[in-house]
Parts: C-alpha cells; sequence; structure tokens
C-alpha cells in the first residue's frame, strides 16, 4: 500500500463522518419520527459498522501487505471518535441530571438545600424507576417482589464496573 | 523501529499486521491509565476527567513524537494516533460511566448479594440521589454553598449556557418539570 493510498483511506473516513454529521443536520434532527436514544445509537453504529466493513473490503482487495492493520484500525478509530463524542454530547444534553439541577438552580435566585432536593426528588425518583425497568429488561436484574437480585449476565457487569471505578478511584456519586 | 510483525492468511492472500505501531499504541495507553490512576491516589479523585485530559494528552504528545522520529510522516503515524485518541476516549466515557450513570449505581447498591425491595427504596431514593449529585457539584466548584442557599458558579453558568445550545442544536424538547 503506497502512503498516497493510505492517506486517502484516513482522509476519505473524515469526509464520511463529516457526510454523516451534516445529513443529521439537515434530514435526522429535524424529524420528530427520528427522535429518541434507540434511533440516533442505531444510526451512528450502522455508519460505524458500514465505514469499518468498507474499509477492511478495500484494503484486502487491494492486496495491502504491509500499514493494513493500522491503516484500517485508524479508518474505525476516526469514526469511533466522532461517533462517541456525538452519542455523549446529544445524551448529556437531553438529559443529564447534574445539567438539570443546575438549570434549576440558575432558574430561581438562590436556593435552599432543601428546597432544591424536593424539586429533584421527583426527577430521581422518576428516572430510578425508568433505568430500574430497563435493567430488568436487560435481563440484568431481577425481582421476586420482595428481593431485587443480580443475574449472571448482571454480576459480570458489576464486576466491570468496579474494575472501572477501581482505576480512577472513584466514588458513589448517586 | 524493530520489525514485530507478523503475516496472516486471508484467501490466500499474506495480510502483514504491524506489530511495532500497535504495541506502541496500546503500551502509551496503559502508561496513560496507569499515571491517571497514581495521581488520582495522590490527590483528590474529584476532576477525574480532566485530570485524565492533561495525562492522556501528556503521553500522546511523548507517543506521536517518537513515532514520528521512528517512522518519519507516514500515514501509520496519524492512524496509531487516532486509535490513542479513541481509545483514551473510550476509557473515559466507560469510567465516567461506570462512577455517574444512575444504571451503574443502581447495579453496584444491589451488588452480588441482592437487597430486599424496602430496603432498595431506602437506600436508592430520588432524595439521596439528589442530594449526592448536589454534593458533587459543590465539590467540582459548579455550585456555592453560603449555607443557607445554593448558586451556580460562573464555571456552571457557562456550561449551563453550552448546554441551552446543545439541546437546541440537537432540537432535544424543552424540560417541563424544572
Amino acid at each position: 500500500m503506497s502512503p498516497s493510498f493510505a492517506y486517502l483511506c484516513l482522509g476519505l473516513s473524515v469526509i464520511w463522518c463529516f457526510l454523516h454529521f451534516l445529513i443529521y443536520i439537515l434530514l435526522v434532527r429535524n424529524r420528530p419520527a427520528l427522535y429518541g436514544e434507540r434511533k440516533i445509537l442505531l444510526y451512528h453504529c450502522g455508519s460505524a459498522f458500514a465505514c469499518s466493513f468498507v474499509a477492511l473490503a478495500l484494503l484486502i482487495a487491494f492486496r495491502c501487505e504491509q500499514r493494513s492493520a493500522m491503516i484500517a484500525a485508524g479508518i474505525t478509530a476516526i469514526h469511533g471518535i466522532y461517533s462517541i463524542s456525538f452519542l455523549e454530547l446529544w445524551s448529556l444534553a437531553q438529559g443529564s441530571y447534574s445539567i438539570r439541577i443546575l438549570m434549576g438552580v440558575q432558574g430561581s435566585s438562590g436556593i435552599g438545600r432543601h428546597e432544591l432536593h424536593r424539586c429533584f426528588f421527583a426527577i430521581g425518583e422518576a428516572k430510578r424507576t425508568n433505568r430500574i425497568s430497563s435493567l430488568s429488561r436487560a435481563g440484568l436484574i431481577v425481582s421476586d417482589g420482595e428481593f431485587w437480585k443480580l443475574t449472571l449476565l448482571g454480576c459480570l457487569a458489576v464486576a466491570g464496573l468496579r474494575v472501572l471505578r477501581f482505576v480512577p478511584r472513584q466514588i458513589d456519586s448517586g | 523501529m524493530p520489525d514485530y510483525g507478523y503475516s496472516v492468511s486471508f484467501r490466500g492472500k499474506l495480510i502483514r499486521v504491524d506489530m511495532a505501531t500497535l504495541q506502541t499504541v496500546f503500551l502509551s495507553l496503559w502508561i496513560a491509565v496507569f499515571t491517571h490512576a497514581i495521581s488520582c491516589r495522590l490527590c483528590s479523585p474529584q476532576n477525574s476527567v480532566s485530570r485524565f485530559l492533561f495525562v492522556g494528552s501528556t503521553v500522546g504528545g511523548c507517543f506521536a513524537l517518537y513515532l514520528y522520529f521512528a517512522l518519519g510522516p507516514a500515514p501509520e503515524v496519524f492512524a496509531a494516533l487516532m486509535v490513542y485518541a479513541a481509545c483514551c476516549e473510550l476509557y473515559i466515557f466507560l469510567f465516567t460511566l461506570a462512577s455517574y450513570s444512575i444504571s451503574a449505581n443502581i447495579l453496584v447498591a444491589i451488588s452480588t448479594d441482592g437487597m430486599p425491595s424496602k430496603e432498595f427504596d431506602r437506600f436508592y431514593n430520588g432524595d439521596l440521589m439528589a442530594a449526592k449529585r448536589i454534593e458533587r457539584l459543590v465539590a467540582v466548584g459548579l455550585m456555592e454553598d453560603s449555607g443557607t442557599v445554593l448558586t451556580p458558579t460562573a464555571k456552571a453558568r457557562r456550561l449551563i449556557r453550552l448546554f441551552a445550545r446543545l439541546r437546541a442544536f440537537f432540537r432535544h424538547p424543552p424540560f417541563t418539570d424544572v
């Protein structure tokens, strides 16, 4: 593989991401039917899979011997950076609990702790109920009515979460 | 750079996997994560994201210089930096998800031994969730607690303006319950 072809592949993946973003701006965001966490996730996953598949297919078809793995990984990484940044900002802007609390505090001219707790109690409860049903549906937790338990999948997820919390020594933040 | 590559056969075609560059990417990532872990233990774990941004970009800068001197202006250098940046972003996403996501906190609260529903409601309720978030917002300098009232800081006001613009950009419906 020549360096110019490798640069072309990397450049095309940047253009791909730019076009994907442009389509979102012009078409997707203005259609309420395409609004929703799952739909946006699918929109990005589909593009990421297509980008990776095209990259690998091109590299193999052109009988690339050197550089191929690194360039294919680079193409996928460019899409990864774009998609993770986009989805993180999208979901934070949609309903981050901390941002909602800050917006609530800004809306008032100074608010007491107890009053703030009272205001955001309902949102916290709604979020908790919503997440419990999502975790149940995903098969991570089960309840017999009186007792909540983790499934095997849930135990694995908790083990992963504990490792991720251990590395930067994170504390429980609700 | 020494040649640590190996070849794999795919449909009769020989594909070379450049291990030296890939190994350097993962070694740099490991150094960044390890340094981040050490720094979080030496100081307060608050602001761990900005701390990782500093550590990750410093290691990334050294990594870029090393690759440039080893390979010159080759496309692999750009590709390797993209892989490193994507891994760093994924790491930040994962550890913030593990620490601040409500679902992750519920899973950890239930833990492996399980939890009676009543105890769970007492241990993990809307009031406690709000209290923990408020504590954290005060700790990271986004809210000021004067003892009687809570007010957003200048940094928080900038953040709120940014998110208001983002909400408009993404066409999110307005909050009806704040």
